[in-house]
């Protein structure tokens, strides 16, 4: 289907964020709600002036607890629905990405990651959310969460998302840093008809007595607001017939459904990219605009002697697990490098059978390959949590 | 058979007009009307027999799995109710419901 | 005694679901068939209507109506509304929730869709107290009231709720109670016609928790008082329209408010019609 209004196939020069906002009506995102934040305001922005002009609803709300809270309701209400934020907007929509986990409902979330705690340095690079993509919500759930490392990456990671969040049914997160979200660059926009679109999976009529979820299936399609469904969206833990229950069996039926449709699937969801991998003795894992760095510290390494490798996770969520696992057994040492102090490297550690390493850059700056090849070249310390006291 | 419920706002704007001309009250008729209980709904609040204006209901001495006394109507007062419909617009637990005799008694 | 075969709400009730979760005397029984007895007399599709509510007593009300139902979380019902009314005008979007949810943690959201002027009917029930929880002050307790959480009585000055809301831009405001059924079934009805955001207070007991605390015996006791102190006037101060249980004064029911104005659906048509290029 061809739609009149969408972004020219061709070459472009454009941001991150123009680019995230371009990709999503092309996946078919029709509501936005958001509320301005640096470093994602300017996907605020483009929406507001592109959305009507393809029919579709802008509204700017009174917080980001609102703004999660209205691309829940227009999704049940049939749109393909996306909101934007950064850190501390992250912090106040976890409440209702919860409430999306639960009740099945997909929507994209965009959060630009910038320093932190608080505030933080709003307009530098950080990645202190890595954490919180996954366990930002209480209770359990399965992440999605997609880190794309270059504005074409943004750009075709977006379509995925929305991809994504209608064929597994729950808020899927996208984690660009600020440098992605900020930095112009070519990217290469294909035909319409090139892309692969999910379209949304709905109930169309119900008897009294049908289940409205099936929990003994990964995928069931939603009802939606105004079909006749008279469906119960329960925010309470709840059975096949959408009525809240105390029952632990019933919690964990429920569960079960929410977490295997993610755990089952993993294959199919899981990306990641390896940069001279095969022979590498040290083995670096880095996501966002570390990798980029990463790779120029990889290719000047190999050029120096060194054996030397990149692992990049696409997807931070679900993690690759089975994958790091496999080239721990080849590697001496793995080196997590993020822009935070010590989050990834938790899991890369769980899952490695090599000694893991963390190199943390404090966020506000984009960290020196230079610096970096001089401090892998030396002997791994032995000691790796050590503070540097009394300086 | 008259749902109660549903047709309450005639009988009301009617109800008004009474007061205020007596002169059409030969075109009124008092309606009847019969109680019927779903007693395993109740929960003895108390509101059905403290807002029946004809005072015709009580509590009862039977006692539902919940364990609440449910309302019966008084010995002798089975012929009072003028299908105004407070207890079933009051009661909190659509335990409690009017029909309304089709044949009404015509006012004097 | 005759046994009723079934109750004529039960067609509009997910009767399986029956008895309530609510305590014995609860208003929000009230709400909920008078709510239904709008519906009917509005002659709205039931297929239109949805039921939206946040967390709370109130909150569980949706989930007991045979209509599309939406629990979501505490305080961010009216966001949600909004997002789901903009995404699609033509649903009928009731909102019905508790004082505590609409307007102490959803205080914000609420006042932000009346300045927006959203076509939802919101029906606040005010019990005074959070119920759910065991009967805590909020904002809305009248100053003085003794609760769980206020042992030697409220020292902060409650919400006048209908002078707020007409303050935040609302285009219907009316005040009920749970007694007068009749009046608050009018105004519902009425609210489903008004073009945006409508808000209707009902006044409601809460009798093992605000009741008990505030010398009232039982849900009766409470009602009772609804009876003896409200008093109707359309045209009434809402300045002076707070509530009070100190019997020296009257508690103000009425049709307050109904002025509309465009709606955000209204002006955000224009826009697309005016700047889309799809077709």
């Amino acid at each position: 289907m061809i739609v009149k209004g969408l972004i020219d196939p061709g070459k472009h020069f454009i941001s991150g964020n123009f680019a995230c906002a371009e990709a999503a009506l092309i996946a078919g995102c029709r509501f936005y709600a958001g509320y301005p934040i640096t470093p994602s305001s300017e996907i605020l922005e483009r929406l507001s002036s592109r959305l009507p002009m393809v029919g579709g609803h802008f509204v700017e709300m009174e917080d980001e607890i609102g703004s999660m809270a209205a691309i829940l309701g227009a999704a049940n209400a049939g749109l393909k629905s996306m909101t934007a934020t950064s850190g501390p907007g992250f912090s106040l929509m976890q409440e209702n990405i919860g409430l999306g986990m639960i009740t099945e409902t997909p929507c994209v979330v965009v959060n630009e990651m910038r320093s932190g705690p608080s505030t933080g340095i709003p307009t530098r690079v950080g990645q202190g959310d890595i954490m919180q993509a996954h366990w930002g919500t209480h209770g359990d759930v399965e992440s999605i969460s997609y880190c794309p490392n270059s504005v074409q990456e943004m750009f075709d990671l977006t379509i995925t998302a929305f991809n994504s969040a209608e064929k597994y049914r729950q808020p899927v997160i996208m984690l660009p840093d600020q440098v992605i979200g900020h930095m112009s660059e070519k990217i290469v926009v294909k035909q319409p008809w090139e892309y692969e679109i999910v379209p949304r999976l709905t109930i169309s009529s119900r008897k009294a007595d049908d289940k409205l979820v099936d929990f003994s299936t990964d995928f069931s399609p939603m009802f939606l607001a105004g079909t006749g469904i008279r469906g119960n969206f329960e925010s309470l833990t709840h059975d096949e017939m959408g009525y809240p229950s105390n029952s632990s069996a019933v919690e964990a039926k429920m569960m079960n459904h929410l977490l295997g449709k993610i755990r089952d699937h993993r294959d199919s969801i899981v990306e990641f990219e390896k940069y001279e991998t095969d022979d590498a003795e040290t083995l670096l894992v880095a996501y966002g605009v570390t990798s980029r760095v990463m790779e120029r510290v990889v290719r000047e390494g190999r050029n120096k002697g060194l054996k030397i490798g990149l692992f990049r996770p696409i997807t931070i969520w679900p993690f690759p697990d089975r994958e790091i696992r496999k080239l721990s057994k080849r590697v001496q040492r793995i080196i997590v490098t993020e822009i935070n102090y010590g989050q990834y490297s938790h899991s890369v550690r769980e899952n490695s059978d090599a000694p893991v390493e963390e190199m943390h850059f404090p966020p506000g700056a984009v960290p020196d390959p230079d610096t970096v090849l001089k401090s892998i070249s030396k002997p791994a310390k032995q000691e790796k949590h050590r503070r540097e006291k009394g300086k | 058979m008259a749902v109660i419920g549903f047709s309450r706002i005639r009988p009301m704007m009617y109800q008004d007009q009474i007061t205020r001309n007596p002169v059409n009250r030969k075109h009124f008729v008092i309606p009847k009307g019969t109680v019927h209980f779903i007693p395993e709904r109740c929960k003895a609040c108390t509101y059905c027999w403290h807002f029946c204006p004809k005072d015709m209901l009580e509590e009862s001495s039977a006692i539902n799995a919940m364990g609440y006394h449910p309302p019966a109507v008084k010995e002798g007062m089975e012929d009072s109710c003028i299908a105004c419909g407070m207890c079933e617009t009051v009661c909190p637990e659509f335990a409690i419901y009017i029909e309304e005799a089709n044949d009404r008694e015509r006012a004097h | 005694m005759i046994q009723g075969k079934g109750h004529p709400k039960d067609a509009f009730l997910r009767s399986e679901r029956l008895p309530h979760i609510w305590c014995p005397g609860c208003g929000i029984g009230i709400v909920l068939n008078a709510y239904l007895n709008a519906l009917a007399l509005s002659g709205i599709p039931r297929e239109e209507v949805v039921l939206i509510s946040g967390i709370g007593c109130t909150a569980r009300l949706p989930g007991y109506a045979n209509a599309d139902s939406y629990h979501t979380t505490h305080g961010r019902s009216i966001a949600f509304a909004t997002g789901m009314k903009i995404a699609n005008p033509k649903l009928h979007i009731s909102l019905i929730s508790g004082d505590g949810d609409l307007f102490n943690i959803g205080g914000n959201h609420i006042m932000h869709a009346a300045r927006r002027n959203i076509d939802l009917n919101v029906i606040c029930v005010n019990n005074f107290n959070y119920g759910m929880t065991g009967g805590q002050h909020g904002s809305t307790t009248p100053a003085g009231s003794v609760t769980a959480s206020s042992p030697y009585g409220n020292l902060e000055q409650s919400f006048n709720l209908p002078y707020m809301m007409k303050a935040m831009g609302a285009s219907y405001v009316s005040r009920w109670t749970a007694l007068h059924v009749r009046q608050l079934t009018r105004s519902i009805a009425k609210s489903f016609t008004v073009r945006g955001f409508s808000f209707i207070e009902v006044l409601s007991v809460c009798p093992p928790n605000f009741g008990k605390d505030n010398g009232f015996a039982d849900a009766y006791a409470q009602m009772q008082y609804f009876r003896e102190h409200c008093e109707i006037d359309n045209n009434a101060d809402l300045h002076n329209a707070g509530v009070t249980f100190s019997g020296d004064r009257p508690i103000i029911l009425g049709d307050f408010y109904h002025k509309t104005r465009p709606t955000f659906h209204d002006i955000e048509r224009e826009i697309i019609e005016r700047v889309r290029v799809d077709r």
